[in-house]
């Protein structure tokens, strides 16, 4: 199968085992949100789903190639977003001036998408929250990658900002994008996900359509966690 | 005419002893900064960056050269450049070149460490976004350096008002030739040994002046880049 496969995935930290043997295969399309508790791994899950990360033990492959090869092939957006000491235009241009592109044309259509055209000169670190999680977003779509990984995008932004984000995610996804979002908004999640993946002390409990998540968990973790007791 | 009174008048008709002295005084220190902030620099950022070996060494010996007294570092470069010493071929003691050397080694230290403080956090701030990216050495460096500019520079400006106001190295490698190698701090040493204060003290204006005006750009330059922190 072609897409995301990950084959006994485990990764320690200090001595502390974090991810056990985590396998799935989940093909390059939709929406796929990681739901789980605190300390239930989610992040660190996106974290090697991207590349970003090693695992200490099994393989995680896009492709059948290792995510640590391909990673400039997906884009990752941080729970606090990153903002570089320059200008919004200057932010977004980065990650092509890396790449050792340029195009003027891209970031316009970006400041755009992002709500961010009469900011575009302002130093980023002048956005407000909303702002800049929308730039982060923004960046990491500039170098049109495959997949968009999101850490908690929306944690701590108003309803308004969500709402930006979430149009930001659905247009990428329109276009053939696949997106993996970790949140602890289950609200977020009925509303964006396809796909559910949920995780409990670093295992992975369940994989399945979106809707039958929500409707019928099977695992016991699953079932207090959608009721508020996890 | 009070001393003060023909102090002000050599600054106000732009003597030209004075212009003189004044402008080898800022080449010398120009030079010795700019010098030392190509190795400074970037050793810094990659101090502030990567572990590697020695690296808490280097660290230790950087900070203890920021102690170093200037006559010590005078006297090296002197035992250096002198004719018996390893570099005396070279016959450049008591020239403006000696004292950009012995210049740039005392502020070396400086602006190595101002840069490695203000790219310590920007590096923290930045690591997991560039690891995404996989943002090569070179560029990693490039950017943290860009990014930290307005601290950089500060940096620089202090390392060069360092620079300028330092006596005791200069004196005994520059020799404090006439017209040669006399700049301002060794002159205002001298002529005030002399007696003439109307010059030691029109000098002594000339360099708080540069001395608050680099203090002003500092604070200003500060300020500027503060636009750029985030603070939420």
């Amino acid at each position: 199968m072609t897409g995301l496969k990950l084959a006994n995935v485990s990764y320690s930290v200090a001595g502390t085992r974090l991810l056990h043997n985590v396998s799935f295969a989940q093909r390059k399309k939709g929406i796929n949100a990681i739901l789980g508790p605190n300390g239930a791994g989610k992040s660190l899950l996106l974290s090697l789903i991207h590349g970003m990360l090693r695992p200490e033990t099994g393989q995680v492959t896009w492709d059948g190639i290792q995510a640590q090869k391909t990673k400039l092939l997906r884009g990752f957006v941080f729970q606090t977003p990153i903002v570089l000491r320059r200008s919004v235009r200057a932010n977004l241009a980065y990650p092509l001036k890396v790449s050792g592109k340029s195009n003027t044309a891209a970031i316009d259509s970006m400041l755009e998408l992002s709500h961010l055209t009469a900011l575009a000169d302002q130093p980023a670190a002048s956005l407000s929250g909303g702002e800049a999680q929308r730039m982060a977003i923004a960046r990491a779509l500039i170098t049109d990658p495959e997949v968009l990984l999101l850490d908690e995008p929306c944690s701590n932004l108003d309803p308004a900002s969500t709402k930006l984000i979430e149009t930001m995610i659905r247009r990428f996804v329109a276009g053939g994008g696949c997106v993996f979002i970790t949140t602890h908004d289950l609200a977020q999640a009925k509303r964006l996900a396809d796909v559910v993946l949920f995780l409990g002390a670093g295992q992975l409990l369940e994989h399945k359509q979106a809707n039958d998540f929500f409707n019928a968990p099977k695992t016991t973790e699953a079932k207090a966690y959608l009721n508020g007791d996890l | 005419m009070t001393i003060l009174g023909q102090a002000a008048e050599l600054v106000v008709s732009a003597d030209a002893e004075l212009i003189g002295i004044v402008g080898l005084s800022l080449r010398v220190s120009l030079s010795a900064t700019l010098i030392a902030s190509l190795f400074a620099i970037p050793l810094g950022a990659a101090l502030a960056i990567w572990q590697f070996p020695l690296r808490q060494v280097l660290i230790v010996i950087s900070t203890s050269l920021m102690a170093l007294p200037p006559v010590v570092v005078g006297l090296i470069i002197y035992l250096l450049l002198s004719r018996a010493g390893p570099l005396g071929h070279y016959g450049i003691l008591f020239t403006p070149t000696a004292m950009i050397i012995a210049q740039s080694v005392l502020i070396f230290p400086i602006v190595l460490a101002l840069t490695r403080e203000a790219i310590l956090p920007l590096n923290r701030d930045y690591k997991n976004l560039l690891d995404a990216w996989d943002v090569s050495p070179v560029q990693r460096l490039k950017t943290l350096i860009w990014d930290a500019r307005f601290a950089v520079v500060t940096g620089l400006l202090a390392g060069f008002g360092r620079a300028l106001a330092e006596v005791g190295a200069v004196i005994i490698v520059g020799g404090n030739i006439a017209g040669f190698t006399r700049v301002m701090t060794t002159t205002i040493a001298l002529e005030t040994s002399k007696g003439n204060l109307q010059l030691a003290l029109a000098l002594g204006i000339v360099l708080l002046s540069i001395a608050v005006l680099i203090n002003a750009v500092i604070h200003w330059v500060g300020n500027f880049g503060r636009k750029y922190q985030v603070t939420r």
